[in-house]
């Protein structure tokens, strides 16, 4: 089973270097291939690492986990946007297509998870001063 | 304050366990497939090898696979994230390889990772229509899947003992220290892929249209390529429809399209690039046209757009679609004549099918088999 999977892994994983080989310009693209996860385990990765920190430090218990879900979420959301907000080139004009104020909308979206957070945070601390029966 | 490079042992919370890390696995994995399954049908349906067979119906097929494709890619952005979180600790492991077989695996990680984070970066610049890259995204984001899917496969066959023993360990107790629980940890991956979803996938699912806000699609029925890029704003008065078939050459004007019998269908344009939205078409069904000009129904039919400067000007329909009476030489949109920029003075509209084949502006129809 693990062989078959291994070696089938191998065939395709072959198959698409060789779609790939004559992809032009090379070095860009190879910069392309490597730099996500490059950019991902020298900055976004210590980054998690450091606000998880913070958040063990900082936060008192009960608002760790609503507060830790909170940065993720609003993390994520801005990773969603970026392709909208920051462009190399101009957006084609198409209508219907791209017209929005996407920092507006990522701001509320934001504003929505943490009035969100503070309420879940809220509620956990209401039971934890509640004692347990 | 002095910053020193952490070690593996370093990494203690419950995040880092590996019954966390193999279900977030098998979830990726999951959304991995489904891109890639999607991904191929739509490769295949823009450009179909001989033995290929794609339907005209139900009409939303390729709108329901596409969209997965889409929702699926933005799926797979947290999970990877958490994923990789989960095994950051072993990036620090040291050394850097106890062996021959240790330094492969360990390369085909860094392969795998490189691959995943490229499919996923490059997919959502595109639907963003923003083209920062250097090359031409769909032949490179075709290739780079089957690299990243090889490089899946291999990782699951490496660690499958690991992720047997992981799946199939107890959950209970021995809870570690740290912000999440690994239960936590994996509802919380569970909430932020959720709202990951929601946030975007009104582009293509209607009732989410006006929940979306970070949606790529702004407005009921968009343009994807307007007729002021095209260069397509004025029409000669004196424009024919072409239509060549083995038996000779009709040429038809707007007058006389309009008087052929008319169809009315609702349908979806589902773009490539994510979005979809319905509406209300009505026009020439190429079945009547093809009546019409004395060809059979289910003829390949070669749809060439009179605008000059796009790889996608050419479209091919193919058999399946040219038999159904909903494949439509469209006149009018929700019982409007067709603006400029939806392809006046007519266009293909056909169930099924990626809105980059649905040809606007059509000048020339050519019945090839």
């Amino acid at each position: 089973m693990r062989w078959v999977l291994g070696v089938v892994g191998l065939a395709v994983l072959g198959y698409g270097a060789l779609l790939a080989i004559d992809t032009k310009p090379v070095l860009e693209t190879g910069f392309w291939f490597v730099g996500g996860t490059i950019l991902h385990d020298v900055v976004l990765a210590p980054a998690v690492g450091v606000v998880g920190w913070l958040v063990v430090r900082v936060v008192p218990a009960v608002w760790r986990a609503p507060v830790a879900v909170g940065a993720a979420i609003t993390g994520v959301l801005a990773l969603l946007t970026l392709p909208e907000l920051v462009r190399r080139y101009p957006a084609p004009v198409n209508p219907g297509l791209h017209e929005r104020n996407y920092l507006l909308a990522l701001g509320i979206s934001v504003a929505v998870v943490w009035v969100l957070v503070v309420a879940v945070g809220v509620v956990r601390t209401a039971r934890a001063r509640v004692p347990a029966e | 304050m002095k910053v020193k490079v952490p070690a593996e042992e370093d990494f203690k919370s419950a995040a880092h366990d590996e019954r966390v890390t193999a279900r977030l696995g098998l979830w990726l994995g999951i959304c991995f497939g489904l891109c890639f399954v999607t991904g191929l049908l739509s490769h295949a349906i823009q450009h179909p090898p001989t033995w290929f067979y794609w339907p005209s119906r139900p009409v939303n097929l390729y709108r329901v696979t596409q969209g997965t494709h889409v929702i699926s890619g933005v799926a797979a952005i947290p999970l990877l994230l958490a994923k990789l979180w989960s095994v950051y600790p072993k990036l620090f492991a040291r050394p850097l390889a106890k062996s021959l077989v240790n330094l492969v695996e360990r390369g085909s990680i860094l392969l795998l990772s490189a691959a995943a984070f490229f499919e996923l970066i490059t997919g959502i610049l595109n639907v963003a229509q923003n083209y920062a890259f250097p090359f031409f995204f769909p032949p490179v984001h075709y290739a780079v899947a089957w690299i990243a899917v090889g490089s899946i496969l291999i990782h699951v066959a490496v660690k499958l003992p690991i992720v047997r023993r992981a799946l199939k360990a107890s959950t209970k107790g021995d809870e570690r220290p740290g912000v999440l629980s690994r239960r936590g940890f994996l509802r919380s991956t569970g909430v932020v892929t959720g709202v990951a979803v929601v946030a975007t996938a009104g582009a293509t699912v209607p009732f989410l249209r006006r929940v979306s806000p970070l949606s790529w699609r702004t407005a009921d029925l968009p343009v994807n390529r307007s007729a002021l890029a095209a260069g397509m704003t004025r029409l000669d008065p004196g424009w024919r429809l072409k239509v060549i078939t083995p038996g000779g050459t009709r040429q038809f004007s707007l007058d006389e399209l309009n008087k052929l019998p008319q169809t009315t269908a609702e349908l979806p344009i589902a773009c490539v690039e994510g979005w979809s939205a319905s509406a209300t078409w009505t026009g020439v069904s190429i079945p009547d046209l093809l009546h019409a000009v004395g060809a059979a129904p289910g003829a390949e039919v070669r749809v060439e757009s009179m605008e000059r400067n796009s790889i996608y000007r050419v479209s091919v329909l193919p058999s399946p679609h040219t038999s159904d009476a909903k494949t439509l030489l469209a006149l009018r949109l929700n019982g409007e004549v067709l603006n400029a920029d939806h392809g006046y003075p007519c266009r293909i509209i056909a169930p099924s099918r990626p809105g980059v084949l649905q040809t606007k502006w059509v000048g020339t129809l050519e019945v090839l088999s």
